[in-house]
């Protein structure tokens, strides 16, 4: 299969879980994770129509930033180190994987001197796994305001990387749990913070996902091919 | 001072990439870096630059201590292929007279390691020379310098070659063996200078 029809039967799965949720399509983005995919291939699925690609590590997003010369969009997804994120300052808009404030604070701080903002999603652990990265739930609320008090920081969102299981619908009532934290979020009416992502969802369980409210879905393997 | 005691390493033993770092306000000490510098069988020029710069600022990183460890290596493509150094006069000759009234490109690659964060940084600059026709003579004398025999391509465009030059369409220092432009980008992004 080629990286065009992969990405053909990707995007005809996201239209027809939207539409079985009765969500409008406009609303689910999808995010395809090229990371220790080479340039060639990111290439070749942005000039098949995909604008959004998450890498997880920053020396490889950071080598790719010099090759893909095409205008693609880069998100963040992996978890970052604060000594790494001035390689980034500028060039991505959107980083997913925000769980500590002294990373909130580093990101601010570089954007800032750009005269720039960054985009960022509170990274959530719904599970309590000790082997994910992401904050508690009671601290995703906490972060969300201590975010808010950055001049260079914009919060849009939530993100979450659910348990591995081999039944998609097993995952469902971590989405739904995320889905009902930034409800809470927003009900808290937090200044200039929007809820809007709900990035959650890869390639065995994406379509759970949407049904369960996600704007952001990370696909790697149904895109590229099994490594 | 634009970066006092920023710990920047300079992995190479060409006097020419040190003046220019100097040139450029920029403080460093040099460690030179002693690496295989072969080809790999179908090794694209652009590749074996970049992959030669890496391996010499690893090397040096490996064994000193510092912040930033800048790596470069600099060639000469005649149709595509690579021209290294000579191995002795008559090859120097061989190069001399192939370059001789044509062009010819001059790519330098170089990366810069962040020892503290473990990133590495690496750019490619391509710039096209033309050289003028030499004459034999021409050619016997710059070679009776001993000059060609440790410059890629068998010429240096700042020494004997000057006058070997008609033109040359990219940066300029990226043929001396630094592209300064690019390089200080690059140590712009990673705050090693201001």
């Amino acid at each position: 299969m080629t990286i065009s029809s992969n990405l053909e039967q990707v995007n005809m799965r996201i239209q027809a879980a939207a539409e079985r949720a009765g969500r409008d399509l406009a609303y689910v983005r999808l995010v395809a994770v090229s990371k220790n995919r080479p340039s060639a291939e990111i290439v070749d699925a942005y000039l098949a129509g995909q604008a959004v690609f998450g890498e997880n590590y920053v020396q490889e997003l950071v080598t790719k930033l010099g090759e893909v010369k095409e205008p693609v969009q880069w998100h963040v997804i992996g978890h970052l180190q604060s000594n790494k994120v001035k390689y980034l300052a500028g060039q991505v808009a959107l980083i997913h994987s925000v769980d500590r404030i002294s990373l909130a604070q580093e990101i601010d701080r570089q954007w800032g001197k750009l005269g720039k903002s960054c985009d960022i999603l509170v990274q959530v652990n719904i599970s309590g796994e000790v082997t994910k990265s992401g904050t508690t739930e009671e601290g995703a609320i906490q972060l969300v305001k201590e975010c808010s008090m950055l001049p260079n920081i914009k919060v849009k969102g939530l993100m979450t990387m659910p348990p591995f299981f081999d039944d998609p619908d097993a995952t469902r009532p971590y989405f739904s749990e995320l889905k009902k934290l930034s409800e809470v979020i927003t009900d808290s009416r937090i200044a200039g913070v929007e809820m809007r992502e709900l990035s959650m969802g890869m390639s065995g369980d994406f379509e759970a996902a949407i049904e369960e409210g996600a704007t952001l879905v990370r696909i790697g393997t149904a895109i590229f091919g099994e490594r | 001072m634009k970066n006092n005691n920023a710990g920047i390493i300079l992995a190479s033993a060409s006097p020419r990439r040190t003046e220019l770092l100097g040139l450029a306000g920029i403080k460093f000490i040099v460690v030179p870096a002693d690496i295989c510098e072969d080809a790999l069988p179908d090794e694209d020029p652009a590749d074996h630059v970049i992959r030669l710069s890496q391996e010499k600022a690893d090397a040096v990183a490996a064994k000193c201590d510092g912040r930033f460890f800048i790596g470069a290596d600099t060639i000469v493509v005649l149709d595509g292929k690579i021209l290294g150094k000579p191995i002795d006069q008559a090859d120097a000759m061989l190069m001399l007279s192939r370059l001789s009234g044509r062009d010819h490109e001059v790519i330098t690659g170089f990366t810069v390691f962040d020892k503290t964060s473990g990133i590495r940084i690496s750019r490619s600059v391509c710039t096209e020379v033309t050289f003028k026709l030499l004459t034999e003579k021409e050619i016997h004398a710059y070679i009776a310098t001993g000059c060609p025999m440790d410059k890629a391509g068998g010429y240096a465009i700042q020494g004997g070659a000057v006058h070997f030059v008609r033109s040359i369409s990219g940066s300029y220092t990226n043929v001396v063996g630094l592209p300064m432009t690019e390089l200080y980008e690059v140590l712009q992004t990673m705050q090693a200078v201001e």
